[in-house]
C-alpha cells in the first residue's frame, strides 16, 4: 500500500491540474501573438512563448487535458466493454466465449499504430477518431484479462461453494467473481491509460492525432522540432511533461500490480518450515555417527524482526540407519534438513550449531567444499518430484549431470550409467524413459528419477524430505520399499522427514519429534511409539486414526514462528500443563531417550 | 428408500477447444451407489479414481453423461434450473482445500450466511452465530476474513457454510486431507458429531482409509471410475475381497507392528482414464489377473460378509 | 512436427483474417466509402471525383466480387496502385521494406544484447546497487516515448554536441561507413522500448527461476554455480522472455514508423504517412497488410522457438 502512495499522488496531481486548467487563470492556449514569437520569458508566461507566440505553460497544462481526456475516455470504454465481454465469455463459455476471444485475437494481430493509421485514413484525424481507435486497441487486453481471471476464479472451490448453495448467476458474478478479479482489471485499466497516452502523443506528433490548434504534447513536440536550433527548451518542456506523466503512470501500474499480487502471496503458505530445538546432550553411542548435529539454530529475517524456525536442534545419524524427523507443518523439520544440506534460501541463516559429517563441520566448510559434498557424499530427495525436476531437460540428462558434477566421466559413459541407475530404481524400459521429459512420467516414476539422481554418486547419507507426501498410497509403498532396499544394499544413513507417523513406524529406527522449532522427544521408534514420554508425542499418536480407539484431536492450533508461547511451546494445547510450564523446559535425559517436559516423570 | 440413489451413473469429459484431439475422459464409468438418511458412505480411491466426480454427480453439480441420480425419490433436475436451485438448500458440500474454498474478499460471517441469504431471503445474525457455535468457533469472529484463521478453523467455517440451510445430504470431499494430524482428528470428530446430531446423510470422499473406517458405515473402493468393492466398513476392512482393496489396505502405513500386513506393491502406473483397459480396469496391475479378466467388465455382486459386494470374477478362487 | 504444421496453419488463417478485416474496414465506415475518402471537413466532395474513385477502387461492383478479387490479387502480391501517382503499391513497398527491416533487426539485436546479460546480472544481485540502477534506467526508458527519445538524441548528439548526423540515409553500397553511422541512432531509438521490456521480463523470470524447486535440486546435486545458472536458471528463464519478445514486436513495428519519421529514414513510414495524410487508401492498406503479415511471421518464429525451448509444448 505504501508503494502506491507516491506514484498515486503524482498521477492524481497531474490529473487534478489538467482538470483545473480552466480555473487556473492561464492565458488562452490558442491565441497567437506573432510579435512575441519564441520569446524566452514574458510576464505571465514563465516558460515563454512558442513559434506562434502562444503561451507555453498554458499549452502544456491544456495539453494534459487533451492527452489524459482521450486516454481515460478510451480506456474506460475499452474497460467496460472488454470486462463485460470477458466476464460473459469466461462464465458462459460456448459460442459467446469463442466470439469474444477470437475478436480479441484478431485485434491483437495488428501492430497498434498501424491499425490506428488505417482508421485515421478512413475517418480523418481528430479526438473522436483517436478515442475510437484506442478503445478498439485496448479492448482485447480487458477481454483476455477478465476472461482468464474468470476462468481461474471459476475453478476456485469458493465459487463452486456458492454455486452449490444455489446462488443465482448474477449474484455469483457480482458478489463473488467480480470482487476477486477487480485487482487485475484495475491494473489493466492503468496500463491502458498509460499506453493510450503514448499512442495519442505519437499520433499527434505525426500530425495525425489531435487537430491543431488544440494543444497537445505530441503536437507541441512536433512544432518545437522545427525551431529546435533557436529554442531547444520548447522541445524539452513537452518532452519532460510527457515522460514524467508516463513514468508516474507506469510506476502506479507496477505498484498496483504488486498490491494485487500480494493477495495471492498471502494465501500461499508463508513459511516453508518451522523450527525445532535439541540441547547439546549427546549420549556417546557406539558406531561413530555419520552425521552429528548439535544446537542447530536457523534465523529468518522478516519485516517484523527475525524469527527462529529451527532452534537448538540436535540429532545423530549412523550408517545404515534411518532417522525419522517427524512433526506437523511449521515444526521446522524441512528447514533443519535444508540447513544441513546448505541449501537455505538467502533470507535464512544458520546462527548457531554444528553439523559434523564424518568428522568435518558442514556449517564451517567453504562453499566449494560443500558443493562437492552435495550430490556426492550427501544427497537429497524432495517432496514434489514434478517441480523438483527441470521441465526442459530429459530426465536421463538430469541424472547424467549429477554424475558428471562429481566424477570425470565421458558424456556417453554418464548417459549409460544414468540408464543403469534408472533401471536400479525400478523404472521399466529405462533406455526409453531416459529420453523422456519429466511431464511425460507419472508422479511415482518422477520420484524414482529423483532417487536415481540422489544415489548416482553412492552417497553415504541420504536426506529424504517428505518423499512420498505428494504420492498416492500404493505408489508411496513402492517408494518406501525402494528406499529401504537401497539402504540395505549400500549401507547409507537416511534422514527421513515426514509428517506421517505410520511411515515412521514402518521405516525408521530412530525418531526425532519436533514441535514449534524444537525437539520435544528423541529415541528409538519402538520405544517412543510404545511409551511416548512427551504429552505432544502422546497426543499425536492418539490423533492417528487406527485400531478401535476413536482418534483424539489436539485442541487449539500450532503456534506461528513469530509468536512462540513463552515457556513450554506445547503448554497452551497440553492437557497436563501446570503453572510451572510457563518456564522454558530443557531437553532431559530419560534413560536412552531425550524429552522436553518438566512433568515427564510423573506422567510416565 | 435411500435418500440419494445413483443408478449406473457415468460422466465423461470431452476435450475442449477447436483443435482438441483425443478421446473423452471417462471419470466415472457406471457406478451404482446409495446413501440412506443418517448414513455415511465412504468413497476411497487414489488420484484419477473418479471419487470427487462421483460426489459432484450425486450433488447434481455436474450433469450425468448416462444413468441417473435420484434424490428423495425424484430425479435430480438439470443444473441451473429453478428446481435445481431450490434443491441446493437440501445439499451441502465441504471442500478439501481450506485456503481455496473460502472467498478471500468477504467476511466469514457473510459466507456462512450465504445459504440463508439465497434461500431464505436474509441471514439472521443470530442463526449465523448459532452456526459458528455449532462448529466450535467463536461467533464474535464472524466479521473477520478467511486469512485470519488457521487451516482447521477454515474447514470449520466451510462446514458451517454447508450446514446453514440444514441440508439432508452432505458431501465432504477430502475435508481433512490438507490438515495436520492433530487437527484432522478435531475435524473428523466434528463431522461425526454433526452426522449423529443432525441425522445427515453423508458421502465422505477420502484417500485415507483409517479415517473412513472411523467415520463411515459403509465404504466403496473406486479405481479408474469404477467401484471395485463395497460393503460395511467392518467387513471390508477386516476381510477385503478385491485384490485392489487388499493392495490399498496393505500399503497404508500402520503404527502398530502387529497390524502390519505384508505390503502388496502394485506394478506399473494406473492407466489413463481416457484409455482404460478392456474388461476389468484393474487387471493390468493385478497379480491375480487371468486372460478372461480382459473380456468382460466384472459386475459388482454380492459376495463375502453381509452387505459386502465385489467386482471380481475370480473372487471365489482367490478368497 | 505436428505442432509446426498446426502453428503454420494458424498463421495462414490469421493472415487471411487480417486481410479480411482490412478489406472490411472501408465498407464498415458509414456512408459511401468513396465519399468518405474524398471528404475533408464538412464540405461534400465533387460528385465526379467520387464516381471516378468508385470506379478506380471497383466499389461499383458487388461486395463479394470485390472481396474475391481482392484476395485473388493478394495471392499474386498485387496490392493495387496508389491513388496519388498510380505507382504500384507492391513496388513501392519492395523498395522500402528492406530499409525498415534493417532498422528493426538492428534495434532488436541491440535490445537483446544489452538487456539479457544486464537482466541476468541484476537478478543475481537483486536489491544491489547495479540492480537498482538498471531497474530505474529501464523504468525511465519505458516511460520515454520513442519519438521523444529520438528527438532528444538529435537535440543532444547532433544539434549540441555535433557528434552525429541528425538523420538521413545513404545506401550501403555507396558508403558502408556512413550507412551504419546513420543507422546507429535510429536503431538505438527502436531498441529502447524493447530493451526496457526485455530487461524487466528477463529479470523477473530469472528471479522466479532462482526460487524454483528444480534449481534447489540442481544445487543439491552439487553442480557448480555457473552450471546451475546456465542450464537450470537462464535456460528456463528464456521461455517466457521469447513470448514477450514476440508480443512486443507489435509495439516495436509501430515505434519504427515514428523513428523513421524522426530520423528521415526512408523506410515504409514515408509512403505510409504521406498516404494517410493524402487518404491514399490502397497504399495504406498495402503497408498495413505487409507489416501485419510481418508481425504474424515474427510471432510464428517466436512460437516455434518457444516450442524448441520448452519440450512441454511440442511434445504434449
Amino acid at each position: 500500500m505504501k508503494r502506491l502512495l507516491f506514484p498515486g499522488a503524482l498521477v492524481a496531481s497531474i490529473v487534478l491540474v489538467a482538470l483545473a486548467a480552466p480555473i487556473l487563470g492561464l492565458p488562452d492556449p490558442v491565441r497567437q501573438d506573432v510579435s512575441n514569437r519564441l520569446a524566452p520569458y514574458l510576464p505571465g508566461s514563465p516558460l515563454g512563448r512558442d513559434e506562434f507566440g502562444r503561451d507555453v505553460l498554458s499549452r502544456i497544462i491544456w495539453g494534459a487535458r487533451a492527452s489524459l481526456g482521450v486516454a481515460f475516455t478510451s480506456a474506460l470504454i475499452a474497460g467496460i466493454v472488454g470486462t463485460l465481454l470477458g466476464l460473459i465469455a469466461g462464465w458462459f463459455r460456448g459460442t459467446v466465449e469463442f466470439i469474444s476471444v477470437r475478436i480479441a485475437d484478431v485485434v491483437l494481430c495488428f501492430p497498434p499504430i498501424l491499425l490506428a493509421l488505417l482508421v485515421v485514413t478512413l475517418l480523418g484525424p481528430g479526438a473522436s477518431t483517436l478515442i475510437l481507435v484506442l478503445s478498439i486497441l485496448y479492448l482485447p487486453g480487458f477481454v483476455r484479462v477478465t476472461y482468464a481471471e474468470v476462468l481461474s476464479a471459476g475453478r476456485q472451490d469458493y465459487v463452486e461453494a456458492v454455486r452449490a448453495l444455489g446462488a443465482p448467476t448474477p449474484r455469483i458474478l457480482l458478489r463473488t467473481v467480480l470482487p476477486n478479479i477487480a485487482g487485475p482489471v484495475l491494473v489493466q485499466f492503468s496500463l491502458a491509460v498509460a499506453a493510450a497516452v503514448v499512442v495519442e502523443s505519437g499520433l499527434s506528433f505525426l500530425g495525425l492525432g489531435v487537430v491543431p490548434p488544440t494543444p497537445s504534447w505530441g503536437l507541441m513536440i512536433r512544432g518545437a522540432r522545427a525551431t529546435m536550433e533557436q529554442a531547444p527548451l520548447y522541445l524539452l518542456y513537452p518532452c519532460l511533461a510527457l515522460t514524467l506523466t508516463i513514468l508516474s503512470m507506469n510506476l502506479l501500474c507496477d505498484a498496483l500490480r504488486d498490491a494485487v499480487d500480494r493477495k495471492g502471496g498471502a494465501r500461499a503458505p508463508r513459511l516453508r518450515a518451522v523450527d525445532r530445538i535439541l540441547p547439546g546432550l549427546f549420549p556417546a553411542r557406539d558406531p561413530a555417527p555419520l552425521l552429528e548435529v548439535q544446537a542447530l539454530t536457523v534465523e529468518i529475517a522478516t519485516p517484523s524482526g527475525p524469527i527462529r524456525p529451527v532452534e537448538d536442534v540436535a540429532f545423530t545419524v549412523r550408517a545404515g540407519e534411518t532417522l525419522a524427523i517427524v512433526g506437523e507443518s511449521g515444526s521446522g523439520k524441512s528447514i533443519t534438513a535444508t540447513a544441513v544440506m546448505g541449501l537455505l534460501p538467502p533470507v535464512a541463516q544458520v546462527v548457531a550449531g554444528i553439523a559434523r559429517f564424518e568428522g568435518r563441520d558442514l556449517l564451517d566448510l567453504p562453499e566449494e567444499e560443500r558443493r562437492k559434498l552435495r550430490g556426492g557424499a550427501i544427497a537429497m530427495v524432495f517432496q514434489d518430484p514434478m517441480s523438483s525436476l527441470n521441465p526442459v531437460h530429459r530426465v536421463g540428462d538430469q541424472v547424467a549431470e549429477a554424475i558428471r558434477a562429481h566424477r570425470e566421466v565421458s558424456a556417453a559413459a554418464a548417459s549409460q550409467e544414468a540408464v543403469d541407475l534408472l533401471k536400479r530404481v525400478g523404472i521399466a524400459d529405462p533406455e526409453r524413459r531416459a529420453r523422456a521429459y519429466p511431464h511425460e512420467l507419472s508422479g511415482g516414476m518422477r520420484q524414482r528419477v529423483m532417487i536415481a539422481m540422489a544415489i548416482a554418486n553412492r552417497p553415504r547419507l541420504l536426506i529424504a524430505d517428505e518423499p512420498t507426501t505428494a504420492l498416492d498410497v500404493t505408489v508411496q509403498a513402492g517408494i518406501l520399499d525402494l528406499l529401504a532396499q537401497l539402504r540395505r544394499e549400500t549401507g547409507m544413513g537416511v534422514i527421513l522427514i515426514t509428517h506421517s507417523l505410520g511411515v515412521v513406524a514402518e521405516t525408521a529406527e530412530e525418531v526425532v519429534v519436533m514441535y514449534a522449532a524444537q525437539v520435544v522427544e528423541r529415541g528409538t521408534v519402538a520405544e517412543v511409539f510404545a511409551r511416548p514420554l512427551h504429552p505432544y508425542t502422546r497426543a499425536l499418536l492418539a490423533a492417528v486414526p487406527e485400531g478401535e480407539a476413536e482418534p483424539e484431536g489436539i485442541p487449539g492450533v500450532v503456534p506461528r514462528p513469530d509468536s512462540w508461547p513463552p515457556g513450554c511451546r506445547f503448554a497452551p494445547r497440553c492437557s497436563f500443563a501446570t503453572a510451572a510450564c510457563e518456564r522454558p523446559p530443557l531437553l532431559e535425559q530419560a534413560g536412552e531417550r531425550l524429552v522436553r517436559c518438566i512433568r515427564w516423570k510423573e506422567l510416565a | 428408500m435411500a435418500l440419494v440413489v445413483a443408478e449406473a451413473v457415468e460422466k465423461s469429459f470431452a476435450p475442449r477447444g477447436v483443435f482438441a484431439r483425443g478421446r473423452p475422459v471417462r471419470a466415472v464409468a457406471g457406478v451404482d451407489a446409495q446413501v440412506a438418511r443418517g448414513e455415511a458412505l465412504g468413497v476411497v480411491g487414489e488420484s484419477g479414481s473418479g471419487k470427487s466426480t462421483l460426489g459432484r454427480l450425486l450433488l447434481g453439480l455436474l450433469d450425468v453423461t448416462a444413468g441417473r441420480v435420484r434424490f428423495d425419490g425424484a430425479d435430480l433436475p438439470k443444473p441451473g434450473s429453478a428446481a435445481w436451485k431450490t434443491l441446493r438448500a437440501r445439499m451441502g458440500i465441504v471442500f478439501q482445500d481450506p485456503f481455496g474454498s473460502l472467498d478471500p474478499r468477504r467476511s466469514v460471517g457473510a459466507q456462512v450466511g450465504d445459504g440463508l441469504a439465497i434461500h431464505e431471503g436474509g441471514a439472521d445474525p443470530a442463526r449465523v452465530a448459532a452456526l459458528f457455535e455449532r462448529v466450535g468457533l467463536d461467533p464474535q469472529r464472524r466479521d473477520a476474513f478467511p486469512h485470519e484463521f488457521s487451516g482447521g478453523q477454515r474447514q470449520r467455517i466451510g462446514i458451517a457454510r454447508a450446514l446453514a440451510t440444514s441440508p439432508d445430504f452432505l458431501v465432504a470431499d477430502e475435508p481433512v486431507s490438507a490438515l495436520d494430524v492433530s487437527i484432522q482428528a478435531q475435524v473428523v470428530k466434528l463431522l461425526a458429531d454433526l452426522r449423529r446430531d443432525l441425522g445427515l446423510a453423508m458421502l465422505f470422499i477420502s484417500h485415507d482409509l483409517p479415517v473412513v473406517r472411523h467415520l463411515c458405515d459403509r465404504v466403496a473402493v473406486m479405481y479408474l471410475g469404477r467401484v471395485m468393492e463395497e460393503g460395511p466398513v467392518t467387513e471390508v476392512f477386516a476381510r477385503p475381497l478385491h485384490p485392489y482393496t487388499r493392495a490399498l489396505l496393505s500399503a497404508t502405513p500402520m503404527l502398530d507392528p502387529a497390524k502390519r500386513a505384508t505390503r502388496i506393491i502394485l506394478p506399473g502406473d494406473p492407466p489413463s482414464p481416457s484409455d482404460p483397459p478392456s474388461g476389468c480396469v484393474f487387471r493390468t496391475r493385478c497379480a491375480e489377473a487371468r486372460p478372461e479378466c480382459a473380456e468382460t467388465v466384472p459386475a459388482l455382486r454380492d459376495f463375502g460378509g453381509p452387505g459386502q459386494r465385489v467386482a471380481c470374477i475370480r473372487a471365489e478362487e482367490i478368497n | 512436427m505436428l505442432y509446426v504444421a498446426k502453428r503454420l496453419a494458424v498463421s495462414l488463417l490469421l493472415i487471411w483474417v487480417v486481410a479480411t478485416v482490412v478489406f472490411m474496414t472501408l465498407h464498415m465506415v458509414p456512408g459511401d466509402p468513396a465519399e468518405v475518402l474524398l471528404s475533408t471537413g464538412g464540405t461534400s466532395p465533387d460528385p465526379y471525383a467520387v464516381a471516378e474513385l468508385r470506379e478506380k477502387l471497383g466499389l461499383d461492383r458487388p461486395l463479394l466480387v470485390q472481396y474475391a478479387e481482392f484476395l485473388e490479387r493478394l495471392t499474386r502480391f498485387d496490392l493495387g496502385n496508389s491513388l496519388v501517382d498510380d505507382y504500384p503499391v507492391a513496388e513501392e513497398i519492395a523498395l522500402r521494406l528492406p530499409r525498415t527491416l534493417e532498422l528493426i533487426l538492428a534495434g532488436t539485436l541491440i535490445a537483446v544484447v544489452i538487456a539479457l546479460p544486464t537482466a541476468t546480472y541484476a537478478a543475481l544481485h537483486a536489491g544491489g546497487a547495479f540492480d537498482r540502477a538498471a531497474s530505474a534506467t529501464a523504468a525511465v526508458l519505458q516511460a520515454l516515448p520513442v519519438f521523444v527519445l529520438g528527438t532528444l538524441l538529435i537535440l543532444l548528439l547532433a544539434q549540441w554536441l555535433r557528434w552525429m548526423p541528425a538523420g538521413g540515409y545513404v545506401p550501403l553500397a555507396q558508403d558502408p561507413g556512413r550507412h551504419f553511422l546513420l543507422l546507429l541512432l535510429p536503431a538505438v531509438a527502436v531498441a529502447k522500448g524493447l530493451a526496457a521490456t526485455v530487461f524487466r521480463m528477463a529479470r523477473a523470470s530469472v528471479l522466479d527461476q532462482l526460487s524454483r524447486d528444480h534449481v534447489r535440486t540442481a544445487r543439491a546435486k552439487g553442480l557448480t554455480q555457473g552450471r546451475v545458472m546456465r542450464r537450470h536458471v537462464v535456460r528456463n528463464a528464456m521461455i517466457p522472455v521469447t513470448t514477450v519478445l514476440g508480443l512486443q514486436m507489435g509495439t516495436l513495428l509501430g515505434g519504427t514508423v515514428l523513428v523513421e519519421y524522426v530520423f528521415n529514414w526512408p523506410g515504409l513510414s514515408t509512403p505510409l504517412l504521406r498516404a494517410v495524410e493524402g487518404r491514399d487508401y490502397p497504399m495504406v492498406v498495402g503497408i498495413v497488410l505487409v507489416v501485419s503479415g510481418l508481425f504474424l511471421l515474427i510471432n510464428l518464429v517466436m512460437d516455434l522457438l518457444y516450442a524448441v525451448l520448452d519440450p512441454r509444448i511440442s511434445r504434449s
